[in-house]
């Protein structure tokens, strides 16, 4: 009885959480600290220069203060007094309840997923990774239908677009990535990597820099004219882009996964590596990482 | 003439340094001197550039100064004792500000610079033993070209509206490479290189512009420059000429009194 309380309870602040974020980005709730916005909340978006949004991390006291459990076990965001949501220590009156919400994740990959074992990819390793986006849950605009997606947002918590990563692991539906239609060497096969690169605008700066890695390309459906998207897009922060390798000599087939929550500390299942990047990063929401697992 | 007696001296001075393809660049441009001109309205003492008005009137302004802007965009291969040469590309604005000895020699000292936000990348991979491979860098740049160019009209009466510029001189280009890589296998440091390279490289510059002066003020320019590394001469790959192109305004103004007022 006594270890089975604790895990019940936990589980019941686990789902107050994710009730209390699903709310906040449905525009019922808001979140004085500005971290959690309602989807569709769009961040100005200067060039050089994006609005960074607070972010904390389920476990701290920075979190106990401005997240707490009232009595019927919902999450309270605390009111602050202060402006655009920018958290002074003065905190207004509340019936917030001491505790702090329990640190939450979700986790989903590509394991198990869409298997193929044709005789052009017996062993049914992902073939290409698509980025796409859309302004409704689970529009995926960039990922070919033929393409199986991950529903995890890669902008949960931080408005904007919802941004998903999908895979594919039949060779015949991978689009034709400009890298392959450049006839650079490793544009076609495995995925045995995954990264990112962080910048601002000027891609022809840099181009040197996430070699061997290609970018994860939102598919415009036009012949080189597929693009790089921004997974902090519309949401300030850190430009982000995904990137991948196919080069047999920089890793093995892997398997990939989302792992989203309110901590910083959480890590995904046995056998899984998280990415050190926040696809979140400085845009405010959960914390977001790329997972991999080698095939 | 003057001019052809400057491009001989020119020439011979680029042979001399054994730049010949770079020579010939400059001696096909400057050979470029066959615009016409009638002298039309312009005094035979005249010392220095004579706009005439819209009007085609006699309003005649001497200007000793100019400064201008262009949208350009400046190629270089900058050579390190530290790091790789790297091919930059410094745009999206030249400032310069010249002064005029005569009607037709100038000399102009320019600045142009870009400074990408820093950028970052990280990569994960597992190796064929199942241990987790992590890749993590930066890189930030810095690049500013200062060019010291003399600019000859190339005219021998320099009273048309539109006329073509030959540019020669030297740019002196500073860089600064700052960047990060490390590679860690099984979270054991496998590879680490932090480089930190400020190199500053002089480039020879020979270019060919053409100028509409809208007012007797101010012009407007089109160039095209290539520059040639004298710093790396070791390097191929550094010598290689690079180029560049550039469109703006040219403004003309006299500091205090005009020559004319003075005479007056």
């Amino acid at each position: 009885m006594s270890t089975a309380k604790p895990a019940e309870k936990f589980s019941q602040a686990q789902t107050a959480w994710l009730r209390f974020v699903d709310k906040v980005e449905r525009g019922e709730l808001q979140d004085p600290s500005g971290q959690y916005v309602a989807k569709g909340t769009k961040a100005a978006d200067a060039t050089g220069s994006r609005i960074t949004r607070p972010k904390f991390n389920a476990g701290t006291a920075a979190f106990a203060e401005h997240y707490r459990l009232n009595k019927n076990g919902e999450v309270v965001a605390v009111p602050v007094l202060g402006e655009g949501g920018v958290a002074s220590k003065e905190y207004v009156p509340c019936d917030c309840g001491d505790l702090p919400p329990a640190p939450t994740t979700t986790f989903i990959s590509s394991q198990g997923l869409a298997p193929y074992s044709g005789a052009d990819n017996p062993n049914g390793y992902i073939w290409d990774l698509k980025i796409g986006h859309g302004s409704a849950q689970g529009d995926h605009d960039g990922i070919p239908s033929s393409y199986t997606v991950l529903y995890s947002d890669l902008n949960k918590g931080a408005g904007g677009p919802f941004i998903y990563i999908g895979f594919t692991r039949v060779p015949s539906t991978a689009s034709e990535n400009p890298e392959a239609i450049n006839a650079q060497p490793y544009a076609v096969g495995p995925v045995v990597g995954i990264g990112y690169v962080t910048k601002c605008c000027y891609t022809s700066d840099y181009t040197n820099i996430r070699y061997p890695y290609f970018p994860i390309w939102k598919d415009t459906g036009v012949r080189l004219g597929f693009r790089e998207y921004d997974l902090n897009e519309g949401v300030g922060g850190t430009y982000i882009h995904a990137t991948l390798t196919k080069n047999p000599g920089f890793g093995v087939p892997i398997e990939v996964g989302v792992l989203s929550s309110n901590s910083a500390n959480a890590q995904p299942p046995a056998g899984w590596a998280k990415a050190s990047l926040d696809l979140n990063e400085g845009a405010g929401g959960d914390f977001i990482y790329f997972c991999i697992k080698s095939h | 003439m003057i001019l052809s007696t400057s491009v001989s001296k020119a020439t011979k001075q680029l042979m001399m340094a054994n730049y010949l393809n770079f020579g010939l660049l400059a001696f096909i441009g400057s050979s470029m001197m066959v615009w016409p001109c009638d002298g039309q309205g312009v005094p035979n003492n005249a010392t220095y550039p004579l706009a005439t008005s819209r009007t085609g009137s006699n309003a005649l302004q001497p200007f000793r100064f100019y400064a201008g802007i262009h949208a350009a965009a400046q190629q270089f291969r900058v050579a390190s004792p530290t790091y790789y040469t790297q091919e930059v590309v410094i745009r999206p604005l030249y400032v310069f500000v010249g002064y005029q000895f005569g009607p037709h020699l100038g000399v102009q000292v320019g600045f142009l610079q870009h400074n990408p936000p820093s950028a970052s990348y990280s990569n994960t991979s597992f190796n064929q033993a199942g241990q987790l491979i992590e890749g993590h860098g930066y890189q930030d740049w810095y690049n500013g070209a200062v060019p010291i160019l003399l600019r000859y009209r190339l005219a021998r009466r320099p009273t048309h509206r539109l006329h073509l510029d030959a540019l020669l001189g030297v740019t002196v280009e500073f860089n600064h490479y700052l960047g990060d890589d490390m590679v860690t296998v099984g979270g054991q440091v496998q590879y680490h290189v932090h480089v930190d390279s400020r190199p500053t490289n002089t480039y020879l510059t020979a270019g060919l512009g053409a100028e509409y002066d809208v007012t007797p003020h101010v012009g407007l320019m089109v160039e095209g420059t290539a520059n040639r590394n004298t710093t790396a001469l070791d390097a191929d790959y550094a010598r290689k000429p690079t180029f560049g192109l550039g469109a703006g305004l040219r403004y003309r103004f006299n500091i205090g009194r005009s020559t004319e007022q003075r005479q007056l």
